[in-house]
């Protein structure tokens, strides 16, 4: 059975709230990573044209896999789905991007690639290894009015 | 096929010299790494005046920090250049000096680290322009501790097997005068300490702190003339520097790197890991000291921590692992590091690291350095 859409009914009345405020708004940096339309959110990665590699994000200066020139990427669209690789939870303040406690894993992209991301688990889930994800935005979680961001969510079913 | 190190002239270490690595005191790093450099030479019997090229390894020290320390030594017309490569800025520095007597480019040459923790560290990997999903996506603690628990659920090791490392280290740092912590702890302190990211307390991540090491490397013609004593003169037997490939699996990708880095030393030197009996290694994070162990060949695939409570990696056990404290206890002052960690290496195979001393003819150093890098150096006792 394939998974469900995720995530959004896990979050809180105001967090849901915020993510819908917060319209197509991923922080700046973030913005090229990926692309809604009305089925969901989609990674925006690269195909290799000389080795065939699959990778994310879609980077300007060439193939991560084989050195390749950019123009033999082809942008790729990924489906945002994956499974969970490893995950710790941060405890201390260690950067002004990360307010503690924050989970962060690595996910296996069904496309291949692994990626490394905030992980939104809702209270009393743990992001256990293999835990099937989706991509979301994700409420900013903290006061400091920071751009809401890409995290992956767990998938229901 | 390009040349090995063993291929060229022999290099030495004749000299050492530390100041020691601490929190921050105020002083700038011309202070400590002239005071460094000083002891080398002082460590030699040589003087300046015979040195033929210095290379500074610093991370955050500025544009210009070589002539900016040197010139307090002297104004002699030598090569001057500064390295930065992250973690192993200070090993690089060694290996270039290395090289540069090895090829007969130079005769002497000096290998300074300094760093204080003042100094405006930037990752060039935040700046790379390439949009990332995770915040803080760069950070060496993240990678480690997202490493850690990979390598805990792979091998089935308790976070105690982790903390353990820890307590090993701290207490060889106790030994050791130039070392940042000096405190013995206890495997309850360790574990108890501030939960920093997954598995790892405050106590199993290095601390950073300023310091300075210097190392001088001479050929043996340059021994000779300036009749050093070669009794004390510590010979440089491999030097690999090498970067990492695509691994399957991202948390692998150090390890992999340790394996081939230290695989292709120990080949270039014609020893097997058996041979070693002290290592110095780049145990920013405890972890990495158990995998690492494993990677060069000491124990199999997820042994490290029966290695560790085995008391083989003990000094005074089979092969002493960070009998100077390593990263965590001594500290990870950047631009120093891989510097002292010859600077310890040759210390040992002299016989001279009184209250830690640990009987060994062979010793390797390696150093990762983040983005990432591996810098192993192979060392031999005086003949």
């Amino acid at each position: 059975m394939p998974p469900r859409a995720p995530a959004m009914s896990q979050l809180s009345a105001g967090e849901t709230q915020a993510v819908a405020a917060a319209s197509e708004a991923a922080g700046p940096a973030q913005r090229s990573l990926f692309e809604r339309d009305g089925n969901g959110i989609f990674l925006i990665g690269a195909k290799c044209g000389a080795c065939g590699a699959v990778s994310f994000p879609l980077i300007a200066y060439g193939c991560p896999a084989c050195g390749a020139a950019p123009s033999v990427l082809e942008r790729h669209r990924l489906c945002g789905r994956g499974t969970v690789e490893c995950a710790v939870t941060v405890h201390v303040s260690l950067s002004p991007a990360l307010c503690p406690p924050r989970v962060i894993g690595r996910v296996r992209l069904e496309e291949g690639p692994e990626v490394e991301a905030a992980l939104e688990f809702p209270i009393g889930h743990s992001a256990a290894f293999g835990s099937p994800v989706q991509i979301i935005l994700a409420a900013a979680s903290d006061a400091s009015g920071s751009d809401p961001r890409l995290a992956f969510a767990p998938v229901l079913g | 096929m390009p040349a090995k190190l063993a291929d060229l002239r022999p290099v030495r270490v004749v000299g050492i010299g530390l100041q020691p690595y601490s929190f921050p005191t105020g002083a700038s790093y011309v202070e400590l790494g002239v005071a460094a450099a000083r002891i080398a030479l002082a460590d030699a019997g040589l003087i300046w005046e015979a040195v033929d090229s210095a290379i500074v390894g610093t991370a955050s020290s500025g544009m210009g920090a070589g002539r900016a320390v040197t010139r307090h030594l002297g104004s002699t017309g030598l090569s001057v250049a500064v390295i930065e490569n992250a973690s192993a800025s200070g090993s690089t520095a060694f290996r270039l000096a290395c090289l540069e007597v090895a090829s007969g480019i130079s005769d002497i040459a000096i290998a300074l680290g300094v760093d204080t923790y003042g100094g405006s560290v930037r990752r060039a990997a935040d700046e790379d322009g390439i949009p990332r999903l995770a915040p803080a996506a760069t950070l060496p603690v993240l990678e480690f501790a997202l490493l850690a628990d990979s390598y805990m659920r792979t091998y089935g090791i308790a976070p105690e097997a982790l903390g353990s490392v820890a307590v090993k280290n701290h207490g060889n740092a106790a030994r050791n005068p130039n070392a940042q912590f000096r405190k013995p702890r206890s495997l309850d302190q360790v574990m108890a300490s501030q939960i920093v990211a997954g598995p790892l307390t405050a106590l199993q991540c290095c601390p950073r702190g300023e310091g300075a090491a210097a190392v001088i490397v001479a050929s043996d013609e340059a021994i000779g003339r300036h009749r050093l004593r070669k009794d004390r003169a510590v010979l440089v037997a491999a030097s690999v520097s090498t970067s990492d490939i695509p691994v399957p699996e991202a948390w692998r990708a150090p390890i992999e790197l340790t394996r081939r880095a230290v695989a292709l030393a120990l080949a270039d030197c014609g020893i097997c890991p058996d041979a070693l009996e002290l290592i110095e290694l780049h145990d920013a994070f405890s972890v990495e000291e158990l995998a690492y162990t494993e990677a060069m060949g000491l124990c199999g695939p997820g042994e490290g921590a029966a290695l560790l409570a085995s008391g083989d990696t003990a000094i005074g056990g089979r092969c002493a692992v960070n009998a100077s404290g390593g990263l965590i206890g001594m500290g990870h002052p950047l631009g120093p590091t891989g510097v002292g960690q010859i600077a310890e290496l040759t210390l040992q195979l002299r016989g001279e690291a009184a209250g830690r001393q640990h009987p060994a003819r062979t010793g390797l150093a390696h150093m990762i350095g983040l983005g990432q890098v591996a810098l192993v150096h192979v060392l031999r006792a005086p003949e």
